[in-house]
């Protein structure tokens, strides 16, 4: 995945004493513009994960298998991300971009975008890696990438189409709870 | 105990036939099974079964007005089930939050509970997969199904629920079907197994009889037993018969051969 190098915040923080879940919450805390990107030893070949943050909120993922040159976009992307930061052997890395390089990264990878809730983020912390993920990849070889088959049925809207729905629910609840407020 | 989603999103791609006959075949393994009918508006678990009595059901459940494990009942193959009703009245006002609780209170009766969910990603689909511990998916090999199927995983995976796979239902091996690398890549899940397109599936709907037991030997019969073996990490051993010829069973008859 090519995206901007930003500024380095941090690098080399070893996956094995990381506490996942505390990162990300210090990272909302901090309002943060930008990237973490996590590379991990998989079963059999490197893998790395990039999750993206909009003002502290993870805003999108991606997930990448250099082996097989496959990559996982959004909540199935977030999921693997989770699973690789229960890895042994892996570092992370985070980098720092303006807010309009965030929304550029977001306008130009609709399908990679996810918005996982702090519920969420508990439920799929993890307490060990698991190959599973890439097993599924490795099953899936040799026929296109995933974007490639959405665009081959023509499905390329279904993914789409459930992000924006999941904004506007995201909308109706925040303007909800603040009417609330104000009553 | 595990609690398994069968999920699909599209509608008739084979759901509660699937949930039904793999709790059959879950049972004759060994493990307790209750299957669990949460489509409230369009109950057919009872109907499959061919049991159309059920004064306790998923509703009264939802209203709290029971326990669910009131409503568990014997089906046949020794499979228990929880059905909702045939009835619509009331259904507006269940609780549909009740369900995840509901659910793990059948931990002292079952080994394995199987949510045969609707049709569709509604409150009552999302409530069903939130109760689950792992979802299976049930596709045909068509665009649509895969569509709709796409929502479910990302909906599942968005929830922290395993998806343990895919099962690709009504499978004709046709050269126009959408190839299995194809659907586990476009799910971006493994496919657990495939089911044959099979006509003893109708015949025995049509009779509200499980294939599984209307027909043990039949094609698709076959395939849920391995796929019940799959699921719990068991050897499954399917017999073959051979069928003789009627040379072989004239020379049978005359050299008084015993029968194989």
């Amino acid at each position: 995945m090519n995206l901007p190098p930003g500024i380095i915040v941090k690098t080399g923080i070893d996956t094995a004493t990381i506490d996942f879940a505390a990162l990300l919450r210090e990272l909302k805390d901090k309002v943060f513009n930008g990237y973490l990107a996590i590379t991990v030893e998989g079963a059999s070949a490197i893998e790395e994960g990039i999750v993206v943050f909009d003002n502290g909120k993870v805003v999108a993922s991606f997930y990448e298998y250099f082996k097989y040159n496959k990559q996982v976009l959004g909540d199935l992307a977030f999921q693997r991300v989770m699973n690789a930061a229960a890895s042994k052997h892996g570092v992370a890395d985070i980098f720092q971009l303006t807010n309009d390089q965030v929304q550029l990264i977001l306008a130009f990878n609709e399908q990679a975008i996810c918005l996982p809730s702090e519920g969420d983020i508990k439920k799929l912390r993890s307490e060990s890696f698991s190959p599973l993920f890439e097993e599924q990849i490795k099953d899936g070889e040799g026929t296109g990438t995933k974007t490639e088959l959405l665009k081959k049925f023509k499905l390329g809207d279904v993914e789409k189409k459930e992000k924006v729905e999941q904004v506007q629910d995201e909308t109706e609840d925040f303007l909800r709870d603040l009417f609330k407020g104000k009553q | 105990m595990r609690i398994i989603a069968i999920a699909s999103g599209k509608g008739g791609v084979g759901k509660t036939s699937i949930a039904v006959n793999l709790g059959i075949a879950l049972v004759q393994l060994g493990r307790r099974v209750v299957v669990v009918d949460t489509d409230v508006s369009m109950a057919n678990v009872g109907i499959m079964l061919g049991i159309d009595r059920a004064p306790i059901s998923l509703h009264n459940v939802l209203l709290g007005e029971t326990n669910i494990r009131d409503a568990v009942y014997e089906g046949p193959g020794k499979i228990k089930y929880v059905p909702s009703s045939l009835s619509l009245e009331r259904v507006k006002r269940l609780v549909l939050e009740k369900l995840p609780d509901a659910i793990k209170e059948l931990e002292p009766v079952a080994d394995i509970v199987l949510i045969d969910c609707p049709p569709g990603l509604d409150k009552v689909v999302e409530m069903a997969i939130s109760s689950a511990t792992e979802i299976v998916v049930v596709v045909t090999p068509n665009p649509a199904s895969l569509a709709d199927a796409l929502k479910v995983i990302n909906y599942a995976g968005k929830k922290g629920v395993i998806i343990t796979g895919i099962i690709e239902n009504m499978v004709l091996n046709d050269k126009t079907e959408v190839k299995k690398e194809e659907i586990e890549t476009l799910l971006s899940a493994k496919m657990l197994h495939q089911i044959p397109d099979d006509a003893e599936v109708r015949r025995a709907t049509s009779l509200q009889v499980p294939f599984l037991i209307r027909n043990p030997s039949s094609p698709a019969a076959r395939e849920i037993r391995l796929l019940a073996g799959q699921l719990t990490g068991e050897k499954v051993v399917i017999e073959t018969k051979v069928k003789k010829g009627i040379l072989q069973s004239i020379l049978d008859l005359i050299f008084g051969r015993k029968k194989t």
